[in-house]
């Protein structure tokens, strides 16, 4: 066996020295050269994909097809050895190839520190945080299954080419066997296989890296390994012993080929559009864009009201909480509606561009009447520099709102008390501003308009997810806002424009999402004014595009391949698996992320997404651990 | 412990419809030199296959030094030395990597044998594979056949693509290592010649069927070609046992008989033909006669 082992091993070498020379051409690159780094940066994960499918491939499709093909198969079968014994140090001497390709590329990625570019600062800290082994090993695991796919290939074709071809059929066929089985049975989509095994995704930023190194995911996905391993080198061994000529005609490798990709392409509409349980029960059309979802118990059991951009919409369930709700009344109010709280017994809704210098209202609803609620007031809130973009309105008290919008000058935090009347009067004012290096950035178009920061409010106290930084600002006295504290958040980082960061409060913690690197930070509230750091949850942030709402985190799905879906996920228990998926469907259904605040209504989940309100029986274990957050 | 080297009872393999070896029954003495004849495809290399169980027969069973081949393949193959009719080796090593990498298969290995048998045919340890000529590498095939001190020796179609120098160097070899006691060598061609130059026992084998098996003397015996005059047509001669087939025109006439015997020249003299000389025959004409009458039918 070490004989053979040492002849597969240098006729490896080559390949081996390829990929490896690779490697060395791209660290040679991004020593000197900064921009080529940072470009590297951004597309590592390509690289390491790259690299290590192609050697995975090569490596496996030549190791018994290669020896047919140069009719070379015949001098090792008839030595006085088994079909295990050949098979076996030829299996690794490709396994130990692949793992010194994937160990040399995290070797060059982990020996330059990446270079953000303009002020030097480190942006791999996050990969660093991931011991190397960690990580070779991350990425070793799947190119392993995917190599002994090839391998298996090889052992009963006689051609390296039609090899590649069959193996990559093969894996991508077990994958997509896999979607098809999920779609029809849910217990085996909740599985999640193709998240342990493909969670691969490694910006700079490291985001997705945490997911898969921490051990559970990694035992879960060494298990996979193995067992992929295991049934590929056993059908190899078995196909090899008993069949040792058999060949794959190449027209069957085209066939299956346009097979599978037709079948991707066909079969996903054929099969159940949704599974009833993953589908919204309801979805009502709105009159405008959806902005969130308030509750109005002082209307009555089961009432709540959808913020539009065109004003509100009143909604009841009825008196056997039955579905699809009823439409009661509708109110429209001036500008562009962003905002909606409920405080004082009224709804109080915050409307952008109301007036010729483009000020906010502040616009009062009364909903005593669900069939008929009505306008009390209208206040404009001025002193704004420019176009101000409205981040949140939220109340302090019963008597007290909290408008935050943000200008040119940087977050106003304005504190207004709600009349009887229903006007509100400005209180007091805070100008928070933070140095935006998104501001400066390449994008400055994008940036028109994009609302990047939002607030929370807890016991008197304000959270503002700046740019950078959380911020803390003490409105238990609204008459004096104070900013008590800043607590900083990401490292410096050009970047896309993206959207608002997310906060959520369960259980007395506040829960911040950090975007580098993509996890959670939590703040216990004790004393509200004066949030402790608790823990990060290492791992790639569950609100990474999602959205964090009653303890529970809402976030695009993304293990089926040809569509998207919505999964919840506990943020209390970051390792586990999505609690629920809600949906899944081809992306051009047309379903985003949710829009302003969901609602939990009885054992339904609501939200609003782009013009839709869409209603979701929640399963009972989603019930269960959306109670024990709240 | 049997007789035989090699013996198979009704041995068949078929590829699709091609019935490749049918029926076969082979009995192989130990210490023989027994040369396996038969044309192109005539189903030869597919026999040895299965010897060597890297093919498995449909039906029948064959045995190799008392061993059956589907069971006891690995002791059949430390036992046997092996040289197929291309034999392609790794043209990446040295020679003298790929002695030391077929060595370590083999508890037996004899390393100076082996070092011996490289020098007696000039074979240089340290040249790749790849720039020894076709000659050059059916012989260092032939060193790592015969490093382990085989008991039986399989060759197939050893000399196939070699020139005619190459070719009888080779073969001398090959008749140097008959010599050596005990040994068996069992080798496939379609070159009649060497093998009657070198086999004192033949099988004939013909799409898949085994047309003869014999002492090479023997075999040349059976067969004859008979000078005769005063004869009629052939299909005069059809109901002689063993005729097969009459050439020439005119008075004298060439009469070929398969099993030839004293019962043949008194049935020929019996149609009131005149004996004039019988003419021994080659094994290449016996082979020919052999085999010619089964030539154009069908296979499957």
């Amino acid at each position: 066996m070490a004989a053979l082992f040492w002849k597969e091993w240098r006729e490896n070498q080559y390949k081996v020295g390829v990929g490896l020379g690779i490697c060395v051409i791209l660290l040679a690159l991004r020593g000197p050269s900064d921009k080529f780094n940072a470009a590297f940066a951004d597309v590592v994960q390509v690289w390491a994909t790259a690299i290590g499918v192609l050697t995975a491939g090569v490596l496996g499709m030549e190791v018994v097809a290669g020896e047919r093909s140069r009719g070379t198969i015949d001098f090792l079968l008839t030595r006085p050895t088994t079909p295990a014994r050949i098979l076996g140090p030829k299996f690794a001497a490709g396994a130990v190839g692949l793992l010194a390709v994937v160990a040399g590329f995290w070797l060059m990625v982990y020996a330059v520190p990446f270079n953000s570019g303009e002020d030097g600062t480190l942006a791999n800290w996050v990969i660093a945080d991931v011991p190397w082994a960690a990580m070779v090993l991350v990425w070793y695991l799947p190119l392993l299954a995917a190599y002994s796919y090839v391998f298996f290939a090889s052992a009963v074709t006689d051609n390296p080419a039609e090899a590649g071809a069959l193996g990559a059929i093969l894996a991508l066929g077990t994958l997509y066997v896999y979607v098809v089985l999920g779609k029809l049975i849910p217990e085996i989509d909740a599985w999640g296989l193709p998240e342990f095994m493909l969670g691969l995704g490694v910006k700079a930023t490291g985001s997705t890296v945490r997911v898969a190194t921490t051990w559970t995911l990694l035992a879960l996905r060494f298990a996979l390994s193995g067992a992929i391993v295991a049934a590929t080198c056993s059908a190899s061994l078995l196909a090899f012993s008993r069949h040792r000529q058999y060949s794959v005609r190449r027209s069957s490798i085209v066939v299956a080929g346009f097979a599978l990709v037709a079948g991707a392409l066909i079969l996903p509409p054929l099969l159940p559009e949704d599974h009833a349980s993953r589908s919204p029960r309801v979805e009502v059309p709105l009159s405008a864009s959806g902005k969130g979802l308030l509750l109005l118990p002082q209307a009555g059991e089961g009432v709540f009201a959808a913020v539009t951009a065109a004003g509100l919409q009143v909604f009841s369930t009825g008196p056997l909480a039955d579905w699809p709700p009823v439409a009661r009344g509708a109110v429209s109010a001036p500008g562009s509606v962003e905002a909606g709280v409920v405080a004082s017994g009224r709804v109080w809704l915050a409307a952008e561009d109301t007036g010729p210098d483009g000020g906010i209202a502040v616009v009062s609803v009364a909903v005593d009447d669900a069939d008929a609620p009505r306008v009390l007031a209208t206040s404009a809130v001025a002193g704004f520099h420019g176009s101000p973009d409205i981040i949140a309105l939220d109340t302090l008290d019963d008597q007290a709102l909290v408008l935050a919008a943000r200008d040119d000058q940087g977050l106003h935090i304005a504190a207004l008390q709600a009349l009887e009347t229903g006007a509100v009067s400005e209180l007091s004012r805070l100008l928070v501003s933070e140095e935006d290096p998104l501001d400066t950035g390449p994008w400055p178009e994008l940036e028109a308009g994009t609302r990047r920061w939002s607030v929370t409010a807890y016991a008197g106290c304000l959270y503002l997810g700046m740019s950078r930084e959380l911020v803390i600002v003490d409105a238990r006295d609204p008459r004096q806002l104070v900013e008590t504290s800043r607590l900083p958040l990401e490292a410096p980082k050009r970047d896309r424009p993206h959207g608002p960061r997310h906060m959520t409060v369960a259980n007395g913690i506040l829960h911040v999402e950090r975007r580098w690197p993509g996890e959670l930070v939590s703040l216990d509230l004790t004393d509200p004014a004066a949030p402790v750091l608790t823990g990060t949850a290492h791992r790639n942030s569950p609100l990474n595009g999602g959205h964090l709402f009653h303890g529970l985190v809402l976030r695009p799905g993304s293990s089926r391949f040809w569509g998207r879906g919505m999964e919840v996920r506990d943020p209390e228990d970051l390792e586990a698996r999505p609690i629920h998926v809600l949906f899944t469907g081809p992306s051009e259904r047309g379903w985003g992320l949710p829009e302003g605040r969901p609602l939990l209504l009885r054992d339904h989940l609501l939200f609003t997404v782009k013009d839709k309100l869409a209603v979701f029986h929640l399963p009972e274990r989603l019930q269960a651990a959306a109670a024990r957050a709240n | 412990m049997t007789d035989c080297a090699i013996r198979t009872q009704n041995l068949c393999r078929s590829f699709g419809s091609t019935l490749a070896v049918d029926d076969l029954d082979l009995e192989v003495p130990r210490g023989s030199v027994f040369g396996f004849i038969g044309r192109n495809g005539a189903g030869k290399t597919t026999t040895i296959r299965m010897l060597l169980d890297l093919l498995r027969p449909d039906s029948g069973r064959a045995e190799v030094l008392g061993l059956d081949p589907r069971e006891r393949a690995v002791e059949i193959k430390r036992r046997v030395g092996y040289v197929s009719e291309t034999p392609t080796l790794y043209g990446w090593m040295t020679v003298r990597e790929l002695v030391r990498f077929t060595g370590q298969y083999y508890d037996t290995w004899n390393g100076e044998r082996a070092a011996g048998l490289l020098r007696q045919f000039g074979l240089d340890p340290e040249t790749r594979v790849k720039h020894l000529s076709r000659g050059m590498a059916a012989q260092l095939s032939l060193v790592l056949a015969l490093g382990h001190d085989p008991e039986l020796l399989i060759l197939d179609e050893p000399s196939t693509g070699l020139d005619v120098l190459v070719r009888r160097d080779f073969l001398a070899s090959i008749v140097h290592l008959i010599q050596e006691e005990g040994r068996t060598v069992f080798f496939s061609s379609h070159l009649v010649h060497e093998v009657e130059r070198v086999a004192d026992r033949v099988a004939v084998i013909e799409q898949g069927r085994l047309l003869a098996c014999a002492p090479v003397d023997e075999l040349k015996g059976q067969t004859k070609k008979v000078l005769v005059r005063g004869v009629a047509d052939a299909p005069a001669l059809e109901h002689i046992a063993g005729f097969q087939a009459m050439e020439g025109e005119g008075e004298r006439r060439l009469v070929t008989f398969a099993g030839y015997g004293p019962d043949a020249i008194a049935a020929l003299q019996a149609t009131g033909a005149e004996v004039v000389e019988v003419v021994d025959m080659g094994l290449e004409e016996t082979f020919i006669a052999l085999v010619r009458p089964h030539v154009g039918e069908g296979r499957a």
